[in-house]
């Protein structure tokens, strides 16, 4: 939902104080509704597969919404999931200040464009280097990977399957772990 | 579902006589299992909408799956929903449509997700299709993609609520919710 017409900042962000939550894109406030349980239940099974990858591997950090993560003056994103590796921790502060090596965005009806299009082009252009995409209705994950600049559909499945990361390599998600609701 | 390593082309494809539906891009077979409830409900909708807006305005036919569409030797699609112009319809011989129609809808599901958003996206971006609606009926959205200069460009896209519109049938648009559940 976008909200109020004028140029958002990071700074305008912080002063709001009703308790909801917000995202600024480009200097838009949109307001976040709180998330249906199927988003939360496939965002859980996601953090669990990813916390034990990185738990057991190379290190780093998994963290699960609401983060702020503030790529520049006009754009402060809460991401459904963000990996950040070990040699980045310095941008984790009392907030995140910087792109995470991975982002996941659960697609919901209320945030399809911008999930899909807008914070696409955003993590593009901040140089996050892997984005998943995953879409509960049709039970499909993409996972885009940045490369020269530009993201490429690395891997993806829908209904069966499984897809896998580069970022974290060796990492592959069979899609019945994720979209199981028992 | 992928079927069977070969090049296939349109004659293999009509040598077939197992009485399942198949589609064949570019040179690949698929099998396309029986449609869920919630797809031919969606589905069903918007084809209804179509129909009454483009035989209101005698603009052509439209007819839905399962239905061939010949696009090349080695492109056989059976889309869920099309429109063929007044102009187009002289391309139907033997109940088959050689050559691209003016609009075509396709209703994603998880089976299908990849070859609708992508394989199919390009199938008919180079068949020169002028319009794709891409249906999301599990995440209430719909994109409409309309060519400019021989590529695809998002010419609207509604999600949850609002309504969309086509550039191809002007005056037409579908409000989501005569679509997709409330809920």
């Amino acid at each position: 939902m976008k909200v109020k017409e004028k140029v958002w900042t990071y700074r305008d962000y912080l002063g709001l104080n009703d308790d909801k939550r917000y995202e600024v894109i480009n200097g838009r406030l949109y307001e976040m509704p709180a998330p249906l349980v199927i988003h939360q239940i496939i965002s859980k099974n996601i953090f669990r597969i990813l916390d034990d990858f990185v738990n057991k591997g190379k290190g780093g950090i998994v963290l699960y919404s609401p983060v702020d993560i503030i790529l520049s003056e006009v754009t402060v994103v809460q991401p459904d999931l963000v990996f950040i590796s070990k040699d980045k921790k310095e941008i984790i502060k009392d907030r995140i200040y910087g792109p995470p090596d991975l982002v996941v965005e659960i697609v919901s009806p209320t945030s399809y464009y911008r999930d899909r299009y807008e914070k696409f082009r955003i993590y593009e252009e901040h140089k996050v280097k892997e984005y998943w995409l995953v879409y509960p209705g049709e039970k499909a994950i993409e996972v885009w990977v940045l490369k020269e600049g530009k993201y490429e559909l690395y891997s993806i499945a829908s209904s069966e399957g499984k897809v896998k990361s580069e970022v974290l390599k060796g990492l592959e998600v069979d899609l019945k772990e994720v979209f199981d609701e028992g | 579902m992928k079927v069977k390593e070969k090049v296939w082309t349109y004659r293999d494809y009509l040598g077939l006589n197992d009485d399942k539906r198949y589609e064949v891009i570019n040179g690949r077979l698929y099998e396309m299992p029986a449609p869920h409830f919630e797809h031919q409900k969606v589905s069903g909708l918007i084809e209804f909408l179509l129909r009454g807006f483009v035989y209101k305005n005698k603009l052509g036919e439209i007819v839905d799956a399962p239905f061939d569409i010949i696009l090349s030797e080695t492109v056989v699609v059976q889309p869920d929903i099309v429109f063929i112009s007044n102009d187009n319809l002289k391309n139907i011989k033997s109940g088959k449509l050689f050559g691209p129609p003016d609009l075509i809808v396709e209703v994603v599901s998880p089976s299908s997700y990849r070859r609708d958003r992508y394989e199919k996206f390009e199938i008919y971006e180079k068949a020169g299709i002028k319009e794709y609606w891409l249906v999301y009926p599990g995440e209430k959205a719909i994109e409409v993609w309309v060519l400019k200069e021989g590529k695809y460009e998002l010419y609207g896209i509604a999600s949850g609520k609002g309504k969309v519109k086509s550039k191809v049938l002007k005056g037409f648009e579908v409000d989501l919710k005569e679509v997709f559940n409330e809920s």
